[in-house]
């Protein structure tokens, strides 16, 4: 088992914020996230989603520890775990930076309060852990009551950490090492990302390390699958099941005359792109809808989300959002008013994890979700290359922006509206009004497996 | 989530197993053993009732399987919702208005005759 610490980006600040203050006696602060479980039999998901100080009063004098808590504050975390039927994490720092190891102290500490909380919840699992800014170990207590460690985390926001996942190992890698010893320059391959280092010291490691889900192939999702190939992602999970046809042919990119004629799977051709520019990608490119594909789907980084569908995209965003996965959602119309010329419009919306989500951003009012499940004869919608283009680039910006914070905008827009007619991309009229509120919808602590109440 | 007691009492008189969840803002109920009308194939499923009007439906109920039935109405949406991390089938049928919860569960179960 190889559990996951997932914890959104402000969560992830307030905590270090706390556990980096100075106690009158206290070496170290201690603390408490609670978190909901994504179960998974090789790789479950602690999904953190509010965080609790310890009082200065509920620290003890111990010199034998750098800091130690008493029993009202273990306690109150059990009740917490009890009243809410959530995981409670015990965690402290040793630092806000690099990769924490434990103590001898924190080993013999940790598995004893673990225990405690689960004696108040046994229902989910509980855990301990030391943070840093990037990185984690700790312990968690499954269900069967076993202890597992874990070092793996992911933090969800405007600027990203993600897991430690291992690099697809490439043969032109070796091949440039070999190279490098025996003649002592560069091949001229390893010039390949020079032009984009500008994205940060680190960005070509995480586009190889970090996994995107593209769901779509169509218009829209075969462009931005053409960007992030060439940008260098290295793990793409592509969920379609459909076939092409010769009326894909007019926006599908990458896609040709021969593969209408021999009706190819989109995801065929999707990973036929990849793999002409990186060889060694680690592709899940089975041709099956998103549904069918949630294993590997709630292992992904984003989620780009590039359906037709309104009722579509509605669950797609609840599983996205029931994962902690940042999910960006792009969609155009065309719209033919009688007397006027036709208009296209479309957006780009980026659906962050505890931050405002499509009905927020009014992408999804109930009257189009009736009309759309109401109409049962509706026909092929109106698609063209461009503006899908123009909005498939705005959506891996916004990835590549949360990814390596290269332009260090704290806050790019939520939306971006298209206007065809006028070939611009603006900041959407709503964001004052959406901005200003927290989402009902999907509160953090609505993530992990459905919670089901008995009635 | 707050459904009026009385009608989860008289639900839970026909199906003993009731559970609550919300997802993006909405209610549901899941009915553990849900017996749907023969001929339908198979026969018991788990029912997901959303009470409240959802895709231009006053309330949809959602079942487990696609099952063989003898009804008229189509699936809707056709291939399935995803909700509460699961696939859910529902055929397009729309009950009356003003409804009990028992009311609009058997109202519901009507789409599967023929």
């Amino acid at each position: 088992m190889n559990p996951l610490l997932k914890i959104p980006r402000p969560l992830m600040l307030q905590a270090m914020q706390d556990l980096e203050r100075p106690h009158s006696f206290a070496g170290e602060r201690l603390g408490f996230f609670s978190f909901r479980q994504s179960l998974h039999r090789d790789r479950p998901f602690l999904l953190c989603y509010d965080y609790h100080s310890v009082p200065d009063e509920q620290y003890i004098r111990d010199r034998s520890c750098g800091g130690r808590i008493d029993g009202a504050a273990i306690q109150t975390a059990m009740g917490r775990a009890y009243r809410d039927g959530c995981g409670q994490l015990w965690v402290h720092t040793h630092g806000p930076d690099g990769h924490p190891s434990p103590s001898g102290t924190d080993l013999a500490e940790g598995p004893k309060v673990v225990r405690s909380l689960a004696n108040a919840q046994g229902k989910v699992m509980q855990g301990w852990a030391i943070i840093s800014k990037e990185g984690t170990w700790g312990q968690v207590r499954a269900l069967d009551g076993r202890l597992h460690d874990f070092q793996d985390i992911a933090v969800i926001g405007r600027l990203m950490i993600i897991p430690r996942r291992t690099a697809t190992p490439t043969a032109e890698g070796l091949i440039s090492r070999i190279w490098n010893l025996m003649l002592g320059h560069r091949l001229p391959s390893e010039d390949r990302y020079d032009r984009q280092s500008f994205l940060g010291a680190h960005s070509q490691r995480i586009f190889e390390r970090c996994k995107i889900a593209i769901v779509g192939l169509g218009g829209g999702g075969s462009h931005i699958n053409q960007q992030l190939a060439h940008i260098g992602l290295h793990n793409v999970v592509l969920c379609d099941a459909d076939r092409i046809d010769f009326s894909n042919l007019n926006r599908l990119v990458g896609a040709t005359y021969y593969d209408a004629v021999r009706k190819r799977f989109k995801t065929y051709i999707a990973s036929r792109l990849i793999r002409r520019l990186q060889p060694h990608a680690n592709i899940d490119d089975r041709p099956l809808t998103w549904e069918a594909k949630i294993d590997s789907l709630r292992e992904s980084d984003i989620v780009f989300g590039c359906i037709d569908s309104f009722i579509g995209r509605r669950d797609l965003e609840a599983f996205c959002r029931a994962h902690m996965i940042p999910f960006i959602d792009i969609g155009m119309m065309v719209h033919r008013p009688e007397g006027h010329p036709p208009e296209i419009y479309g957006q780009t919306i980026l659906s962050m994890p505890g931050e405002p989500c499509l009905r927020c951003m009014q992408l999804l009012p109930e009257e189009t979700l009736a009309k759309e499940a109401q109409d049962y004869n509706a026909g092929s919608q109106p698609q063209v290359v461009w503006p899908n283009g123009i909005l498939a680039s705005a959506a891996v910006g916004k990835a590549v922006e949360i990814l390596t914070g290269w332009s260090g905008a704290s806050v790019p827009a939520s939306r971006i509206d298209l206007r065809g007619s006028k070939l611009t991309m603006t900041d959407s009229k709503l964001l004052p009004m959406v901005n200003a509120i927290t989402c009902r919808h999907y509160p953090l602590g609505s993530s992990g497996d459905p919670l089901f109440s008995k009635l | 989530m707050a459904f009026p007691a009385d009608q989860i009492e008289a639900l839970k008189k026909l199906y003993p197993e009731l559970a609550a969840a919300s997802e993006g803002g909405t209610d549901f109920i899941r009915i553990e053993k849900l017996v749907l009308p023969e001929p339908c194939q198979p026969k018991v499923v788990a029912g997901l009732l959303c009470p409240t009007e959802r895709e231009g439906y006053p309330s949809r109920l959602f079942i487990s399987e696609k099952v063989n039935h003898s009804g008229k109405a189509n699936w809707n949406p056709a291939n399935g919702s995803m909700i509460l991390g699961q696939q859910w089938w529902a055929l397009s049928w729309k009950t009356r208005a003003g409804q009990t919860l028992v009311q609009t569960v058997l109202d519901h179960l009507g789409a599967f005759r023929p």
